[in-house]
């Protein structure tokens, strides 16, 4: 019996320990996947590669950008009127930024709205009002504000500049949460406030708003982006797993858009449903004007937050269309450019507007909301477009972060267009991640991004609440800086200092009867490859950019040649225009040379 | 004188030989009503909760009787349901007792679902689980307990588009009475899964307050999954979905990258699945697509189909092969209620020249989408907590007809009207 029991305890011992053997294997050697592409340490892939080819590749150039506000004298800070657990939405929107030469010397000169007290403006502190500041050549700029009449009290939001009334000076739209407001410039430097003859007042939460000819009557009309119907008997406060904060878009009903019809006298009519500007649901944040289908006539893309976008373009001429047809229409859906490719609404704040992926046609970027990607909408042509957001790299470089404004730029002139994003999120200080920071995103040359923020310099490291962003050469020195309304922190001039040792080629265009020649384009060619940026009003977010075209051309030192499409239909062609300066062109004249030395 | 002597000593034998046999047989008598007799002690011990003397005797028990199948399971019992032992090594003593009871007895199939059991509730090993649970179901095709266990499992780990079939067959197996039970079940999981995994995430112990959200559990549990079978290329991919749902590609990049060296991680659909539309979404078209040619198994199937059109979309811009793709997933559950991808295909469409079919693509996705918004979900709920009232089993059957369910329709149909 011993023996047996002795014996079933060696066997019983052997076959654990055969157990322990079998459940230990040896690690197996890492094997390969089975294909010739193996895949690298992906999650550091992106930055490796960018910070990599920055170093290897001679022909990527890294960008550098300085923040140089206070350096030149933009010493601003948008005045919110924040108030603790109050969580009045305006409050989070930020203001308005536009470039402008408002006296015609030259220089572009830069305008900002603010905020003011709500709902009592009186009680606004006296240093808080719209700040308008004069570039004086030299680098710096000036507060001009109280003497060009321009600094109210309002809860201002977004600003659209042009030369409504055709006389050489270019005027002034503001949208604010309450009636917006139309100023004149008298050509004297100052300006004067027409909203009440101009009919222009609209009381609604007005956000972005552009320019442009809608009924092709030769002056420019007012397209104006409403947002909701927000006031303090419907405001309430929303809890995010149990923290306090502002509530979205989808607490609220929108107002409608209106379209401004210019009489020609200082009057407008409002017209947007005899126009065919109406579109359901619409919660609008920014507008783009631009020709997207190539017959100089432009379409109206307007960004609504959390709902369909709008795309309205002409009806097309017939001899049978009634009189008391709208002449726009809202094509979005079926242009699929309403929504994100898997039909989702999308949060929609900022707007750019180029040619990404060089085909000649313009595309869209779109900026949206945290955990949603930013979405590039391919234009495939016959205004239908496709959510390239995934092909693109849009939506890798987009996740982590909330976008407002954009600028479409060539930062290192290699003739692809580049993209700027500022971030910042809208639920509060008291929900995290709040404050971020803005991209630099460069564009392989065929609509693929990286994001090259990392290498671009200090400021791209530090984080803020960002907003509205405009773009200017406000330096002359042919490329374009970057000026970034924030919350909560100063305004931020990011001056361009990349140092390409590549050309470029400015153009800025000019109608006889001073209306902005949306939907015309202008196509330069250099070395057989073609370039076509198309003459854009509006987009970004509240914000209003340079309106000349700045070309990079590489290392050649002209542009082989230069088409002008005007929305007239001439064509204007010249050859063998030489970069490194400005042109002036007026439609059917010779283009002249704008000399201006360059800010050091 | 002699013929009687030896008469006498075979007499003699013969009384040795029947005695000996009378004492072998009172023996066995004896050794088979004890061990009777310690059988029905030990499951005494057991119905009373006294773990430790059942333990005692089932195991001088199965020291006779090593191949005992019954016995196994009731000292396998013992160890499992004793609270007073540290329960991950209770629970693995139980698990080895039960894992040598061979699939030819009789009770095979009910060990493998109690090993499955213990494997995925208390060692929280889901995949090993599952596999046991397959074994079991091989060996015995209507035991229910194993459907049951596997679509929970299938649940709990990120795998709900898979439930499909086990709806089916439990909803055949299941008496008339249990299955607005299952239909409610096959509801939950499928479009508020939080319904289910709630009560589970408390039973494995990962809900450490009530107001922990759903999701952070959710991915508190795939981690703790993924800590208990590192080796499982299923896990990964399941957490990688997760950072991917929440928009951190990053993090969905690194998880995938992880699993490297796992050999044959690639033979594995599911992770392939997970790994290509993380490469998709971060931009990575061409190696997205270098992984998709390495689909392991058949080419088919929802997610197969699904993945093919997102590389002809976005990769090759083939946007009619793109559409006949989205549409061959499209047809596959849970295609049915992808409205995403019903978008998707109506914009390929319309970009493929098919316009009017894009219409009406585009209109079924509007009318699908409308089905979860937050508010109808909200109505559905309620509804299916009283379905027999008309105004409930309608909302019910709009949801199932608009997403062109007519099975889930007439089911309905048929318990509401009993």
């Amino acid at each position: 019996m011993d023996f047996a029991k002795l014996f079933i305890v060696i066997v019983t011992g052997l076959s654990i320990l055969a157990g322990c053997l079998e459940e230990r294997k040896p690690e197996s050697a890492p094997s390969e996947f089975s294909t010739s592409q193996d895949f690298p340490s992906l999650a550091s892939e992106r930055y490796q590669q960018s910070v990599t080819d920055q170093g290897q590749d001679p022909n990527l150039i890294r960008p550098r950008f300085a923040d140089v506000a206070s350096d030149v004298g933009l010493t601003f800070t948008y005045f919110n009127n924040a108030v603790p657990e109050r969580f009045f939405l305006p409050e989070v929107m930020g203001g308005g930024i536009a470039w402008l030469d408002f006296n015609n010397d030259g220089w572009l000169d830069l305008l900002v709205t603010n905020g003011c007290c709500w709902p009592d403006p009186e009680r606004t502190p006296s240093d808080v009002i719209t700040r308008l500041y004069r570039n004086k050549g030299d680098g710096s700029f000036e507060d001009v504000s109280l003497a060009a009449g321009v600094g109210l009290k309002q809860f201002g939001q977004g600003v659209a500049v042009a030369d409504f009334n055709a006389d050489g000076f270019l005027d002034i739209y503001l949208t604010n949460y309450g009636p917006n407001r139309l100023f004149v410039n008298r050509g004297d430097g100052t300006f004067a406030d027409v909203t009440e003859l101009s009919g222009t007042g609209d009381p609604s939460w007005s956000t972005g708003a552009s320019w442009f000819d809608a009924d092709r009557d030769g002056d420019e009309d007012l397209y104006v982006v409403n947002y909701l119907d927000l006031s303090f008997e419907n405001h309430r406060v929303c809890q995010y797993n149990g923290i306090a904060g502002y509530c979205g878009p989808g607490s609220f009903s929108e107002t409608p858009d209106r379209l401004y019809l210019n009489q020609g006298d200082g009057q407008f009519v409002e017209s947007s449903t005899a126009l065919g500007f109406v579109g359901e649901n619409g919660k609008g944040m920014s507008v783009a004007v631009v020709d997207l289908d190539g017959d100089l006539l432009p379409e109206v893309y307007v960004a609504n937050d959390m709902a369909a976008n709008f795309l309205f373009t002409r009806s097309r001429t017939s001899p049978d269309r009634p009189a008391t047809q709208p002449i726009y229409r809202n094509i979005a859906v079926d242009g699929g450019c309403a929504v994100s490719g898997a039909g989702q609404v999308e949060a929609s704040m900022g707007i750019a507007c180029a040619d990404f992926d060089g085909d000649e046609t313009p595309d869209f970027f779109l900026t949206h909301f945290y955990s949603q990607k930013n979405t590039l909408y391919r234009n495939l042509g016959n205004l239908q477009f496709h959510d390239d957001s995934f092909g693109s790299r849009i939506a890798a470089t987009s996740m982590m972060f909330n976008g407002f404004g954009t600028i479409a730029f060539d930062f290192d002139r290699d003739e692809a267009i580049d993209l700027f994003v500022a971030n910042g999120h809208v639920l509060g200080p008291n929900l995290q991640p709040n404050e971020m920071t803005p991209q630099l995103l460069r564009n392989d040359g065929r609509g693929r991004f990286d994001d090259v923020s990392a290498t671009a310099g200090a400021c791209f490291t530090e984080k803020a609440v960002g907003r509205g962003v405009a773009g200017a050469d406000y330096d002359e020195d042919g490329d374009l800086d970057l000026a970034v309304a924030n919350l909560h922190r100063p305004l931020t001039l990011l001056r361009n200092e990349t140092d390409t040792g590549r050309h470029y080629l400015g153009i800025q265009l000019r109608t006889r009867n001073r209306v902005v020649p949306v939907g015309g384009r202008v196509v330069v060619t250099t070395r057989g490859r073609r370039q076509v940026q198309p003459v854009v009003v509006g987009g970004s977010y509240l914000a209003m950019s340079d309106t000349r075209f700045l070309f990079g051309l590489k290392d050649a030192a002209e542009a082989d040649k230069v088409e002008v499409y005007w929305p007239s239909g001439r064509v204007d062609v010249f050859a063998q225009l030489p970069g490194d300066r400005y042109w002036m062109i007026l439609e059917g004249d010779e283009p002249r040379p704008v000399i201006r030395e360059p800010i050091p | 004188m002699p013929d009687t002597s030896i008469s006498k000593s075979k007499h003699r034998q013969r009384r040795v030989v029947i005695g000996f046999a009378l004492l072998l047989l009172a023996v066995i008598s004896a050794v088979k009503w004890l061990d009777r007799s310690e059988r029905l002690a030990a499951k005494s011990c057991l119905t009373r909760n006294q773990w430790k003397e059942a333990r005692a005797r089932l195991s001088r028990l199965l020291w006779w009787h090593p191949s005992d199948a019954s016995v196994r399971m009731m000292l396998a019992e013992a160890y499992a349901r004793d609270d007073s032992l540290p329960s991950r090594s209770s629970a693995e003593r139980a698990v080895a007792l039960l894992k040598d009871i061979p699939d030819d007895v009789a009770e095979s199939a009910e060990a493998r679902i109690r090993e499955a059991r213990l494997r995925f509730l208390l060692l929280r090993q889901p995949i090993q689980a599952e596999r046991i649970l397959q074994r079991a179901m091989v060996i015995d095709p209507k035991a229910m307990d194993a459907h049951s266990l596997h679509w929970r499992i299938l649940d709990m780990t990120g795998r709900s588009d898979l439930c499909e079939p086990i709806f089916q067959q439990l909803y055949e197996l299941s008496p008339p009475q249990q299955r607005i039970d299952y239909l409610r079940d096959w509801f939950f999981s499928q479009n508020d899964p939080e319904h289910i995994t709630a009560r589970l995430d408390e039973m494995l112990g990962f809900r450490n307050s009530p107001d922990e959200s759903a999701r952070r559990l959710e991915l508190k549990r795939l981690i703790a999954f993924r800590q208990s079978e590192p080796n499982e290329p299923l896990i990964h991919a399941a957490i990688a979905r997760w950072f991917q749902d929440e928009g951190d590609l990053e993090q969905a990049l690194h998880v995938v990258n992880e699993v490297r060296s796992i050999p044959q991680v690639m033979n594995d659909p599911l992770f392939v699945f997970a790994l290509v539309s993380v490469l998709i979404e971060s931009g990575r078209l061409e190696q997205a697509a270098a992984a998709f040619d390495q689909w392991p198994g058949l080419s088919e199937g929802y997610a197969y189909w699904k993945t093919a059109g997102l590389l002809q979309e976005n990769l090759h811009r083939n946007y009619g092969a793109a559409s006949v793709a989205y549409a061959k997933s499209l047809a596959i559950w849970p295609g049915h209620a992808d409205w995403r991808c019903q978008f998707r295909q109506a914009t390929c469409l319309a970009l493929s020249g098919q316009k009017e079919l894009a219409d009406v693509t585009r209109q079924h996705a509007i009318e699908v989408q409308q089905m979860f918004r937050p508010d109808h979900r909200k109505r559905l709920q309620q509804a299916l907590l009283a379905p027999h009232e008309t105004p409930n089993r309608d909302v019910i059957l709009e949801f199932y007809r608009t997403l062109r369910r007519p099975d889930e329709a007439k089911y309905w149909q048929q318990i509401t009207e009993q």
